[in-house]
């Protein structure tokens, strides 16, 4: 038996926004510790893991580990159907092939529900090791959007470089260039979620494909800030904290000059 | 072409190794292509006319054949468009065991033509159709064609020794490519870890790939690799006849039981299954010498060179001859017809060749393949000026859309310079949490479909009859 209540229903379907254009289909993980979702692109590109933290529900039971492979679109049109400010519950049996999903509005005395039916997902699962990154930016969320967006008028490839200036999004393409120099906030008196930060232990500079990036940013909503974290030659990770319960991180594979196929 | 039924047996048996995945999840792989595969299928489908008339390939001024070659240039542009990198493979001599098969595809051939000309004679026109696919052979020129035209593009072009499968299938053993890209179910016979088919394409917009994996496939059927090589000899190869009346069901039970054909053919009832003479070569030798001891000394010479065969069937053979009198005594006293084509082919082989699916396991497990560094893949940039010329001016095609190719092979050498690197080159893929639960769902699966098998049949009806 498995069941979870999250007061704030928001943030599930904010959630499957932020997954449904990058992730066809993947598994809700569920543990004794939380819900657990890790699925790739249909190139293999990018990987995109959320974690919520089962104390962060109301009331969240699992009795044995089980896996619910939904198709995103699908979980997405029943997610529509719950308001904002909806309680969303979410159960399924040891060995059940559907979902229940049940939106409770307080204001409105309504209590509706819907069954997903549930699939077989074998998609190859990727072990990721924790790893010290060189450097790690965190800036608000907002802000992050709409470079992304500028950016992807003028190309499609968009290298990010972290220096003691700060971080430099540059991107070229037919039309020409751009350039956007982000600096970290200096002093206190910048309140907590506009503020910049750059946390650098050595330059880094790597080259990513704008058209991820742009799918990453449909997270956004989720909190106020971004977290990116990059090492030279290894994906950037893209971190989007959800408030008292978990997270959403992103992986990219940066593009790497080819040095010669054997 | 390939093994027989083990599509079939594979998608019953282990479905699990099978995935129907899009040409995007692709990107950014090298793919060793079967090129002789592919240039057959051009020649086969490439080709003009509508319903209801005669299709023509495509040719140029000159009258020769292009479908091969406009094939061949489009596809190899679409994989480089999608971020593939594509290495072609051609054959190289076939192998001798091979001969048996080829003569019966010149049959086929020559059966081919003569329907061909009645067709003709009657006007049928999809008859005339069907019957010129069956015609099409890919001959040297083709097949030179296509390696210039590859190499004027800028890709690699490996010639094998021998099969060109066996060649994918090394590259893709060492590491060189990611898969192997062919219909011929041999591929897989030769331990591909990847295979690919239905590469096509046919419709541009829903491009799904099935991929198959060797490691899956061979766990799902619950045999050792030298099993699954004997497995599909049994089930038939290029190589050599099979035994017939044994199905791909009864063939992966036989093999479940007895794991290896040696043994198999111990077991085996020999007066309900017919079992190719040369599979028996050798073994029939030690018999016959039992049989009739008092003859000739011809036969003594022949019991020797026997005993110095290959070491592999020499044990099975010499223990069939002891522990089943009936069966060995049985073929002498009243010459069946095989027999006869065994004593035939005795005449005229070497009398020391071991039965012919030990030489078969051996190509499977052995093939002449280029290894290591006599394998160089390099992707250079396409040759612009040079390709125009041989398409437009030699091969007839349309300026516009042969310049529109080549700008498309420009970009892709371009965005190909620095590549988008995959997730899994930097993290290992492992076990999904719910990998278990999955396996033990299929057991069941598998499980309760025997059971609804056989409960179908008691069932026939509400009201049974008295």
């Amino acid at each position: 038996m498995f069941e979870a209540r999250l007061t704030q229903g928001k943030i599930l379907k904010q959630i499957l926004e932020a997954l449904k254009d990058l992730v066809l289909d993947a598994n809700i993980d569920c543990s004794e510790e939380g819900l657990s979702i890790q699925a790739m692109d249909s190139s293999h590109v990018s990987l995109c893991a959320v974690a919520l933290r089962s104390d962060g529900f109301d009331h969240f039971r699992c009795d044995r580990n089980i896996s619910l492979g939904f198709n995103s679109s699908n979980l997405g049109k029943i997610l529509k159907c719950a308001d904002n400010t909806d309680i969303i519950t979410l159960k399924a049996e040891d060995s059940a092939d559907s979902l229940t999903l049940m939106f409770e509005s307080e204001k409105n005395d309504r209590v509706s529900d819907f069954e997903l039916k549930l699939m077989d997902i074998d998609a190859d699962h990727l072990g990721i090791p924790d790893t010290e990154y060189k450097t790690t930016i965190s800036m608000p969320s907002g802000e992050f959007q709409r470079i992304i967006r500028d950016l992807q008028v003028l190309g499609d490839t968009c290298t990010i470089a972290v220096n003691k200036d700060g971080v430099r999004f540059s991107v070229s393409g037919d039309l020409g260039t751009g350039n956007v120099l982000v600096h970290a906030t200096s002093g206190v008196d910048k309140e907590e979620d506009s503020a910049v930060t750059i946390d650098m232990e050595e330059p880094v500079e790597l080259t990513f494909a704008l058209r991820y990036l742009n799918f990453f940013t449909k997270a956004t909503s989720l909190g106020p800030t971004v977290v990116i974290s990059m090492s030279p030659d290894v994906p950037v990770v893209v971190e989007y904290p959800i408030d008292q319960i978990g997270h959403i991180k992103y992986y990219l594979a940066p593009k790497i000059d080819d040095e010669g196929d054997e | 072409m390939g093994i027989k039924q083990l599509n079939k047996l594979l998608s019953d048996q282990a479905p699990e190794c099978m995935k129907i995945a899009p040409l995007t999840s692709l990107n950014g792989r090298k793919i060793a292509i079967d090129a002789s595969m592919s240039i057959y299928q051009f020649l086969i489908a490439v080709r003009q006319g509508g319903e209801g008339n005669v299709h023509q390939q495509l040719t140029n001024e000159a009258g020769e054949t292009t479908s091969h070659i406009q094939g061949m240039f489009n596809r190899s542009v679409r994989y480089l468009v999608e971020g593939i990198k594509p290495v072609y493979v051609f054959d190289g001599k076939p192998p001798s065991l091979k001969s048996g098969e080829l003569l019966k595809r010149r049959e086929k051939r020559q059966k081919a033509e003569e329907e061909l000309k009645k067709a003709k004679e009657s006007g049928d026109a999809d008859a005339e159709n069907q019957q010129q696919k069956r015609l099409v052979r890919a001959g040297t020129k083709e097949n030179d064609d296509c390696k210039k035209l590859l190499r004027l593009m800028g890709l690699p072009v490996v010639e094998a020794p021998c099969e060109a499968e066996a060649q994918c299938a090394s590259l893709c053993k060492e590491g060189k490519v990611y898969a192997s890209a062919t219909e011929d179910m041999d591929c897989l016979t030769f331990a591909t870890p990847v295979l690919l088919r239905k590469m096509t394409f046919a419709n541009s917009g829903k491009a799904e790939i099935q991929v198959l994996n060797y490691a899956k496939a061979i766990e799902g059927l619950n045999l050792t690799h030298d099993e699954f090589v004997d497995l599909c000899i049994l089930l038939g190869c290029d190589y050599c006849d099979s035994i017939k009346g044994i199905g791909p069901v009864s063939a992966l039970k036989l093999i479940r039981e007895h794991k290896n054909i040696e043994t198999i053919l111990k077991h085996l009832n020999r007066d309900k299954y017919d079992i190719p003479a040369n599979w028996l070569r050798g073994e029939k030798k030690s018999k016959k010498a039992k049989d009739d001891t008092t003859t000739t000394s011809t036969t003594t010479t022949e019991t020797a060179s026997t005993a110095a065969v290959d070491d592999n069937e020499k044990p099975a053979a010499a223990t069939t001859a002891e522990n089943t009198p009936e069966t060995a005594n049985a073929p002498a006293p009243a010459p069946s017809p095989a027999s006869k084509v065994a004593s035939e082919a005795e005449d005229d082989e070497d009398s020391d060749e071991p039965p012919v699916y030990v030489q078969a396991r051996r190509l499977f497990n052995k093939h002449e393949c280029l290894t290591g560094p006599d394998v160089t893949l390099k992707w250079k940039e396409p040759d612009g000026p040079e390709l125009t010329k041989f398409l437009c001016d030699e091969m007839g095609f349309d300026p516009k859309r042969v310049a529109s190719g080549i700008d498309k092979l420009r970009n892709a050498f371009k965005k190909n310079s620095k590549p988008q690197m995959r997730m899994d080159s930097f993290f290992g893929v492992k076990k999904a949490p719910n990998a278990d639960a999955l396996a033990k769902k299929r057991e069941a699966e598998k499980k309760n479909k025997k059971k609804g098998g056989a409960k179908k049949q008691k069932k026939t009806g509400f009201f049974s009859k008295r």
